[in-house]
């Protein structure tokens, strides 16, 4: 994420396998169907190789479709995909709602040690304070292949949401 | 021509270039003035540029460049698994950055593309504006369109549509076509909006006002929120006043001040309205509470009733074994079996078997099989079925004014 980051003081959950999906995803969706791998590994924050384990995965289950352009592939979500989107950020609305709810008294949670950041219950904060003041740059990318860069990216219609 | 060759980790001067610059890897540029390039500015890996530059196109590679002046691109700006740092004013036609582009000072643009972060602490005057990871702004943006696949926070907006998968943080402004937000949403200022979508979560903070409004999981709205349509999949909550034409909740619905439409309210478990309700149509399935609710139509809850000045509509329906605190005021008020109530009134008033109420004030009352009334006010008829009992019926040529 957005589905947030999960890390040692960033007060949010870890994120699971959906999460990933999710980001992933989400960042396909942005090239309109000709997304390159290693467009989705900076907008996802995720390296390369362990991206391209886990694209397989959605391609398997029919949630992305790739085509080649240009001799490499680039990728597109499908309507399968949409629909899980659809779900996820739903779901992901309903839990959230869920757990205010469990715990209507609580503002602040976790430790709340000098300089530590606190955990709120505030789903916005929760999800977007930790995250946005510090940005955290994708992770470096194995070398690339210099010479003339193929023109992959397509602009087409999208199935709306 | 004379192209400019800068190597690999040296430091130069640089004026006027009749051609194209290349930089090669940890190099410092410094500038004579501001540096005119005629060609294209070609980067490799980390470069400084200490001044201003200008060029007809920018053509970079991995590293990060940084232009500590302001950087002017008639053309194109690409930049090849890499990232671009301009820290005074930055024009070009078009730019696709890869990782990262950070602006310190504000940005003109048509079309600008980053694979991974933009992070702008000015103002991005821009016609799209397409982020794959993360998009921060602290200055004004003003775009036809903005769309990012993780998270973006902008301080203030004037688009015309914003497309975000992920969260969505926005100061205030304006988005005048289209809001869609796959997860979650927050304003903190006043906002105004054409469509509005959001799969998850949404919040606003001040006052809201929209058109269509369609939220998956769960709306909060601390002040007031218009809207043509809301529509919520969970919990829908406005701490002010709602004012619109309908309203569709899955849920639970609370309203901290008056909610008034021109057309339907409905909601699948709880509505709770602080003030009045003013409607059409009322459809509850579970408890619906408001000061008083007037609707020019009908009125159908579920659950249970609770108002204080009561509820008036043109046909009013309580299910099976529903309750009712407040008086129910209608043209047709019609109880279905074992609903107990306060106070009816109305023009033709029919009380399902084993029905409770403690008056009933009604021009024809029909009570059927062990319907229980305190008090019967009728002009025309009252018939009772078998078991229905009145303990004081009472025929009056016209019926007393009726509350609301």
């Amino acid at each position: 994420m957005t589905p947030e980051r999960s890390g040692p003081d960033s007060g949010a959950r870890r994120r699971e396998a959906t999460d990933l999906y999710a980001t992933v995803l989400e960042v396909v969706k942005r090239y309109h169907g000709g997304a390159r791998i290693t467009r989705v590994s900076y907008g996802a924050g995720m390296p390369v190789d362990r991206l391209r384990i886990l694209m397989d995965r959605l391609l398997s289950l029919g949630l992305l479709e790739s085509e080649e352009v240009d001799g490499r592939p680039v990728f597109d979500v499908t309507a399968r995909g949409q629909e899980f989107l659809d779900t996820y950020w739903k779901m992901n609305g309903y839990l959230t709602t869920l757990e205010l709810y469990d715990h209507p008294g609580e503002r602040v949670s976790g430790s709340s040690k000098r300089g530590e950041t606190p955990r709120r219950t505030d789903p916005i904060a929760r999800n977007v304070e930790p995250a946005l003041p510090a940005l955290r740059d994708p992770p470096p990318l194995p070398a690339m292949a210099t010479g003339p860069k193929p023109e992959t990216r397509r602009r087409r219609n999208r199935s709306g949401r | 021509m004379s192209d400019a060759h800068v190597p690999r980790g040296s430091r130069v001067k640089l004026g006027v270039v009749e051609g194209d610059l290349r930089a090669e890897r940890d190099s410092t540029i410094d500038a004579d003035g501001t540096i005119r390039v005629t060609g294209t500015a070609r980067f490799q890996g980390n470069v400084e540029v200490l001044g201003d530059l200008e060029c007809n196109a920018w053509d970079s590679e991995d590293g990060r460049v940084r232009v500590r002046g302001s950087l002017t691109v008639a053309d194109s700006v690409r930049t090849d698994s890499g990232e671009l740092e301009v820290g005074g004013l930055f024009r070009a036609r078009s730019v696709d950055v890869d990782r990262k582009l950070t602006l310190l000072g504000p940005a003109v643009t048509e079309d600008l593309e980053v694979g991974g972060i933009l992070d702008g602490r000015s103002t991005l005057t821009a016609t799209t504006v397409s982020v794959g990871g993360r998009l921060r702004l602290a200055g004004k943006i003003e775009a036809r369109s903005v769309e990012a696949g993780g998270a973006v926070e902008l301080a203030d907006v004037s688009l015309d549509d914003l497309e975000v998968g992920g969260l969505v943080r926005i100061g205030g402004g304006e988005v005048r076509h289209k809001i869609d937000v796959g997860g979650k949403f927050r304003s903190d200022g006043p906002l105004t909006f054409g469509d509005f979508e959001v799969g998850g979560f949404a919040e606003f903070r001040d006052i809201g006002s929209g058109k269509s409004i369609d939220i998956g999981g769960v709306m909060t709205a601390a002040k007031d929120l218009t809207f043509d349509v809301l529509e919520v999949g969970g919990i829908g909550d406005i701490r002010g006043n709602g004012k619109g034409r309908d309203v569709h909740i899955g849920g639970r619905f609370s309203v901290g001040g008056s909610l008034q439409l021109t057309g339907a309210l409905q909601v699948g478990g709880k509505a709770s309205v602080q003030g009045s309700v003013q409607g059409e149509s009322l459809e509850i399935g579970g408890k619906f509470e408001a000061e008083r609710a007037v609707l020019s139509g009908k009125a159908e809850i579920g659950g249970v009733v609770a108002t204080r000045a009561g509820l008036k509509a043109a046909t009013i329906r309580l299910a099976h074994r529903s309750r009712a605190s407040g008086p129910l005021i209608g043209g047709r008020v019609e109880l279905e079996r074992r609903a107990k109530v306060e106070d009816i009134y109305g023009d033709v008033i029919e009380l399902d078997r084993e029905c409770e109420a403690r008056k009933v004030v009604g021009g024809a009352v029909h009570l059927r099989e062990g319907a229980v009334v305190d008090e019967v006010v009728y002009t025309r008829t009252l018939s009772l079925e078998k078991g229905a009992r009145v303990r004081n019926p009472q025929q009056v040529a016209a019926l007393p004014p009726f509350p609301l």
